[in-house]
């Protein structure tokens, strides 16, 4: 599977989660070093985005000494399967779009009734074509 | 000026949407017997109509001052009087009352806003359809396949054919290439980009005149690939085994839960009409040659329209 790219994270918090997935734990001073330095963004935004990502559930944290150690909550294919989940979620959820052209409607459903009136009908159908042939 | 020229292109695209809205309840149930590729390009013109009617009889209507302005003997605003004059020239100085400026206001409004919610609609799902392309695989179905738990089959504009994977796992193998087919026919007529495109400019119709013509739209391009994909496997009654099959399975186990449409909506009507004999295709010379005459009794009533404008215009500046 290609890479997902989550329409819920921005790019640095997706750098922070990226790195932390390839290299746990990490705290603000490595991240910065890692992730930070090449962006030329100080320190503090990287802590308000480790601290954003550990509200959101994304990162667990614990404090060794004066900081905090950051790891990931979850792998990264349970994060890519959330987020797919997700999407078809609200793509499938949502009102009825005109950008999209689904095989039978995404938000509406026939009912049992007549969806079991139309099986009859095909069958009936499918019987009588097999009986002509 | 320019307000003018809005006034102009709002007064008949109202006038239009109005004479949609009176007319379509009328000779819905004709239209709906069409054959479905002639159904949906009758109400993607309907749909772009007050659009379109708006910016075509404008162009028309100022066309006389264009001519006038270029060649002075063809400059008509002399021989009329008594209410302003829809030119370039003339036109300029009159100022437009508070009254009319809210008139266009109220016009720019009630289409704009649900332009604006439907471009943003659009703009959010191509966001989410990107996504699921981005993740989609190919793996010999025809297809992407998308690792999701939630059976769907979908073509998106730009994402091309998506199918879950749980779909693939869970539907008879004999009726998936129903749908794929059925996909593959949404992608080659760019039905996603065409509907979009209908939906962003039937903005200019009445809230219920828009639904039911965006509604009928999305009929008829689901049965256009329906036939198309029963064409091409040589096997209509597939094509509605299929479509019962997806939507028992997007019912879920909790079918008898969910709220139902009445009648079956469009999945009752796409599988008697693939019940019923195949309806001879429809020729495209007929549809394009009451275009030309539309456009071409526009062009020659311009003077009348320009007139109609100018007097309705008049009557609003007064």
């Amino acid at each position: 599977m290609s890479r997902v790219s989550p329409p819920f994270l921005g790019d640095l918090e997706m750098a922070v989660m990226t790195h932390l997935w390839a290299r746990s734990p990490g705290d603000v001073k490595t991240l910065h070093a890692a992730i930070g330095a090449a962006r030329s963004i100080t320190p503090n935004t990287v802590q308000s985005t480790l601290v954003r990502l550990h509200k959101k559930g994304l990162l667990d944290r614990q404090k060794v000494s004066h900081a905090y150690v950051y790891t990931p909550a979850c792998s990264r294919a349970d994060f890519e399967r959330d987020v797919l989940e997700e999407v078809v979620s609200r793509v499938m959820d949502g009102r009825p779009d005109a950008m999209l052209s689904a095989f039978v409607d995404l938000t509406e459903r026939a009912g049992p009734e007549v969806l079991e009136r139309l099986e009859r009908l095909v069958a009936a159908r499918l019987d009588a074509s097999e009986e002509e042939t | 000026m320019i307000q003018f020229v809005g006034l102009t292109a709002s007064l008949f695209a109202l006038i239009t949407a109005l004479a949609v809205a009176a007319l379509y309840p009328l000779v819905r149930r004709r239209i709906l017997g069409w054959e479905p590729a002639r159904r949906a390009r009758v109400l993607t013109a309907l749909a772009v109509a007050p659009i379109a009617v708006g910016l075509l009889h404008t162009a028309l209507c100022l066309t006389p001052g264009v001519l006038g302005t270029v060649w002075p003997a063809l400059d008509h605003c002399l021989y009329h009087s008594g209410h302003p004059h829809l030119c370039i020239v003339h036109l300029a100085g009159v100022p437009i009352s508070t009254s009319s400026s809210l008139l266009l206001m109220a016009f720019v409004a009630a289409f704009a806003v649900p332009f604006a919610a439907t471009a943003r609609r659009i703009v959010r799902t191509r966001r989410l359809l990107r996504v699921l392309a981005d993740s989609a695989h190919q793996d010999g179905t025809g297809a992407r396949v998308v690792d999701s738990v939630r059976p769907f089959a979908a073509t998106s504009a730009g994402g091309g054919v998506l199918v879950s994977r749980a779909l693939v796992d869970r539907l008879d193998p004999a009726l998936l290439p129903a749908v794929i087919e059925h996909e593959r026919a949404h992608a080659e007529r760019r039905d996603p980009a065409r509907r979009a495109i209908a939906a962003l400019l039937a903005s200019a119709h009445l809230p219920a005149t828009r639904r039911v013509l965006l509604e009928d739209l999305e009929l008829a391009s689901e049965q256009v690939c329906d036939e198309q994909a029963g064409e091409r496997l040589g096997d209509r009654l597939l094509v509605a085994r299929a479509l019962l099959a997806v939507e028992r399975l997007m019912g879920g186990p909790d079918l008898e839960l969910t709220a139902p449409r009445f009648g079956g909506g469009h999945l009752a009507a796409r599988v008697h009409a693939l019940l019923a004999p195949p309806q001879p295709a429809a020729s495209t010379r007929k549809d394009w040659a009451w275009l030309a005459f539309a456009v071409a009794l526009s062009v020659l009533l311009t003077d009348r329209l320009h007139h109609l404008a100018e007097t309705l215009i008049g009557m609003l500046i007064a």
